[in-house]
C-alpha cells in the first residue's frame, strides 16, 4: 500500500506546476489549461482521501469538481472567443484597458 | 521474494510511472510554445491521472475523467484553439523578466507545501483505515447509490450550476442576441 502522503506530495506539485502556469503564460487558452491542472490536483487529493478514509464522499465531491470545470472550460473558452471577436488577440498584455 | 513484497513492488511501480507521466506532461503543458501542443499532452496528463484513480479503486470516476475531461472539455478546448490560435503569441520582454519572479514564488509555495505536510499530516500521520475488498466502494452502483440518496441536494445544485454554464456560454458567444 502505498503511503497517502506520496499522494499528497504528487497533488501539491501538480497544483504549483499549475499556479506557476497561470502567472507566468500570456497566452488565455494555456492560463484555462493550467487551471484544469490544478483543479486536477485537488481531485487527486479527494481520491486519495477517499481512498484512506475508507469513505466515497471524496468521490462525490471529485464528480461535483469535474462538472464545475466543465462549466469552467465553456464559460471561460466563450469569454474567450468573444475576446477574441473585439480585439483579435488573446495575448492578456494587450488587455490593460484597466491600467491608469 | 514471497507474492506480498512483489505485489507491493508493482504498486510502487505503477505509481512512480503514472506520476512520471503526469509531471512530466504538466510541465510541458505550461512550457510549450504551440497551444496545440500544451493541449495534447493535457490529455497525456488527464489519461495518467485517470491511471492513478483506477489505482485508487475508483473506477467510475477513471471513466468519467476520461469521457468527460480527456473526451468533452478537450474536444471543446481544441475546437477554440483551431477559432482563435492564428500565430504564436510572442513572450514581451517585460513579461520574462517577471517569469523568473513567478517561478521563484512557486518554489517558495512548495517549500510552504512540504513544511505543512512534514509538520501535521507526515507527524501525526492521517488514520488509516483502509478495508479491504470489503465492499467495492469505487463502482457505479455504490457511488449512484449515494449520488441519489445522501448527497441528492448537491447533485441538484451542481446541475443547476450547469444550466447557468450552458446559458452563460450561450449568450458570450453568440454576436447578437
Amino acid at each position: 500500500m502505498i503511503p497517502l502522503n506520496w499522494y499528497l506530495f504528487l497533488s501539491a506539485v501538480l497544483f504549483i506546476i499549475g499556479a506557476v502556469g497561470v502567472l507566468t503564460r500570456k497566452n488565455a487558452i494555456v492560463i484555462l489549461m493550467s487551471i484544469e491542472l490544478m483543479l486536477n490536483s485537488a481531485t487527486i487529493n479527494f481520491v486519495a482521501f477517499s481512498r484512506y478514509l475508507n469513505s466515497a464522499t471524496g468521490q462525490i465531491f471529485a464528480i461535483m469538481i469535474i462538472t464545475v470545470a466543465a462549466s469552467e472550460a465553456a464559460i471561460g473558452l466563450a469569454i474567450i472567443i468573444s475576446m477574441f471577436r473585439n480585439k483579435n488577440s488573446i495575448n492578456l498584455d494587450d488587455y490593460s484597458l484597466l491600467k491608469g | 521474494m514471497n507474492p506480498e513484497t512483489m505485489n507491493e513492488l508493482i504498486n510502487y511501480l505503477i505509481f512512480g510511472s503514472l506520476a512520471f507521466i503526469i509531471l512530466a506532461s504538466a510541465i510541458m503543458v505550461i512550457t510549450r510554445k504551440e497551444v496545440v501542443h500544451s493541449a495534447l499532452f493535457l490529455i497525456l496528463c488527464f489519461f495518467g491521472v485517470a491511471g492513478l484513480y483506477i489505482q485508487l479503486r475508483a473506477q467510475f470516476l477513471a471513466a468519467v475523467q476520461i469521457l468527460v475531461y480527456a473526451g468533452g472539455i478537450m474536444v471543446l478546448y481544441l475546437f477554440v484553439i483551431l477559432l482563435v490560435n492564428r500565430k504564436v503569441i510572442e513572450e514581451t520582454k517585460r513579461s520574462k523578466s517577471f517569469k523568473k519572479i513567478f517561478i521563484l514564488v512557486g518554489l517558495v509555495l512548495l517549500l510552504e507545501f512540504v513544511l505543512i505536510f512534514t509538520g501535521t499530516v507526515l507527524k501525526e500521520g492521517v488514520k488509516e483505515k483502509i478495508v479491504e475488498e470489503s465492499f467495492n466502494m469505487g463502482s457505479t452502483e455504490y457511488i449512484g447509490g449515494i449520488l441519489y440518496t445522501k448527497f441528492l441536494f448537491p447533485f441538484e445544485l451542481v446541475s443547476l450550476v450547469l444550466l447557468a454554464a450552458m446559458i452563460g456560454a450561450i449568450v458570450l458567444s453568440k454576436r447578437k442576441i
